[in-house]
């Protein structure tokens, strides 16, 4: 499990964070949302132990991130939005590179979603697209085997069937003792993937709960009049979508765009309701 | 701190290292030896139309050639390293060994084993000059003759003034510890600075032309300046 007590940091005299406590236990795709800037590659960077805390902890399964040990390093994978590429370098190399510090790497399962990213693992870095690059560094990260991954915007550069591909891999390729840590701010791309959905912003975390709860806690009314008493309203074509507090217990499927919108307006009614 | 060292997890880590740094240095090596071919070619040229005899040519393309590797060979090295230093440090960062290991690592790489690779170079490279030399200067002579006045050594250590400082940069960023880093820098920094007198020591007849001189205070000076650059650099770095 990944655990942030009390965490503070900040960039010299700017403050990122404020006292925030997270747990991110094994299990769950967690969707990392926020606007630019609230945090959200700051948190994977201090969950990896990349960036100290100014005070507080962040440990994964025990281990404190910020003394990086061998061991805690082993069950991490962090794919940051920009990656250095060996350019002479096939995807093919740079995996058997990595691979031997890695006990849980599968080889066969490299190949295979390289495959299902029709990639060809041996052709060069630099001779890529793109999109072909970051799906071979997918590719990587997935099959090294670690109970805990950590995506930082890994839609962006993909084309719109890739985006497909990735969420079903994804959700193919999910096991009970992963945790996958996905930071967005492309809601779209993740939706029906994430559960639970993490929101931050200006220093704190404003949302942090299951969609489950979220689908008892809201309602999305799809196609209605606009209401007065919606979180957040929204013309779509056929009518408004409207976000309100979820009174009759009725399900709804959740439009992640909206929620964020409505959290994002609603900040103090949003800390009762999900308190 | 049981876990700070491992022998065979080390073993892999400068397995990793060498097989990486020598494909990331691999095309720049072979630009570099593609240049430095110009040198046999020249002596070659020189030998087949008879100007084999005068001294004043030769050290003007010394000269030459020495500015031009002062020059070229560390803007391409920092342009190429800068470009993929930032990211490529999340990378090293993120690797599955301790800071120790990682330590020891580039320490054996840019102090011990890079600097051998440069040596290793210089000799076969001098000796291919020396082959290409003979023909023409009736008899075998240990150190070719250009190659006295752009020495090798001063440049493999030129080169190295700002390779040891950057490849320790960013191995030692993967050390979470500032005085680990500046440690580092200032190690491979002084194993240069340590060459290139070496290198004036052992290789420069000192009652020769004042241009000798001019190369190296040229030379001396990217050192300094391609250490200080990296120190810079290594300030500035961040995750």
């Amino acid at each position: 499990m990944i655990e942030i007590r009390n965490l503070n940091f900040s960039y010299k005299k700017t403050p990122v964070f404020s006292n925030i406590n997270l747990s991110f236990p094994q299990g769950s795709i967690y969707g990392l949302l926020g606007e630019n800037g609230v945090g959200k590659t700051t948190l994977l960077k201090l969950i990896c132990g990349l960036l100290r805390p100014t005070e507080g902890t962040c440990s994964v399964d025990g281990l404190t991130s910020q003394d990086r040990l061998p061991e805690m390093l082993q069950r991490i994978v962090f794919l940051p939005d920009e990656v250095s590429l060996p350019d002479g370098r096939t995807p093919q190399q740079y995996i058997d590179e990595l691979a031997p510090f890695y006990p849980g790497y599968a080889w066969g399962t490299f190949l295979h979603l390289m495959e299902e990213f029709e990639v060809d693992p041996n052709r060069k870095f630099k001779e890529m697209s793109f999109g072909q690059q970051k799906k071979s560094l997918i590719a990587a990260a997935l099959s090294l085997g670690t109970d805990y991954v950590l995506f930082d915007e890994p839609t962006n550069g993909l084309d719109i069937p890739s985006k497909a591909q990735f969420r079903q891999i994804l959700s193919r390729r999910f096991e009970e003792r992963n945790t996958i840590i996905i930071s967005t701010h492309q809601v779209k791309d993740v939706e029906n993937l994430i559960d639970p959905i993490v929101i931050l912003n200006n220093n704190a975390v404003l949302l942090d709960a299951s969609v489950q709860r979220i689908q008892e806690k809201l309602f999305f009314e799809y196609g209605g009049e606009q209401r007065q008493d919606a979180l957040y309203s929204e013309m779509q074509p056929g009518g408004y979508l409207n976000v309100i507090p979820n009174t009759t217990g009725e399900e709804s499927q959740i439009n992640i765009e909206a929620l964020f919108n409505a959290v994002l307006r609603n900040k103090n009614v949003f800390r009762e309701l999900f308190k | 701190m049981n876990n700070s060292f491992d022998i065979h997890r080390f073993g892999k880590l400068l397995k990793h290292d060498v097989k990486r740094l020598s494909l990331s240095y691999s095309g720049m090596g072979a630009e570099m030896a593609g240049e430095l071919l110009f040198v046999p070619i020249m002596m070659l040229a020189q030998g087949l139309t008879g100007q084999n005899e005068g001294v004043g040519y030769r050290i003007v393309m010394a000269g030459v050639m020495s500015l031009f590797l002062a020059s070229q060979i560390p803007l391409q090295l920092y342009a190429g390293v800068a470009r993929k230093q930032k990211r490529g440090d999340i990378y090293f960062a993120m690797l599955p060994a301790s800071k120790c290991e990682k330590y020891l690592s580039i320490a054996l790489l840019s102090l011990v084993l890079a600097p051998l690779a440069m040596i290793v170079g210089n000799v076969a490279f001098d000796s291919l000059l020396t082959a290409v030399h003979m023909p023409f200067y009736h008899g075998y002579m240990w150190q070719s003759g250009v190659w006295q006045y752009v020495n090798l050594p001063l440049l493999c250590n030129c080169v190295m003034a700002f390779v040891g400082p950057t490849l320790g940069i960013i191995y030692a960023n993967a050390i979470r510890n500032q005085s680990g880093r500046r440690l580092m820098c200032l190690l491979a920094w002084a194993w240069m600075m340590g060459g290139e007198l070496l290198g004036f020591i052992l290789f420069i007849d000192l009652e020769n032309e004042a241009v000798l001189w001019a190369i190296f205070a040229a030379q001396a000076l990217v050192t300094v300046l391609m250490g200080f650059l990296g120190w810079n650099k290594m300030k500035k770095m961040s995750y």
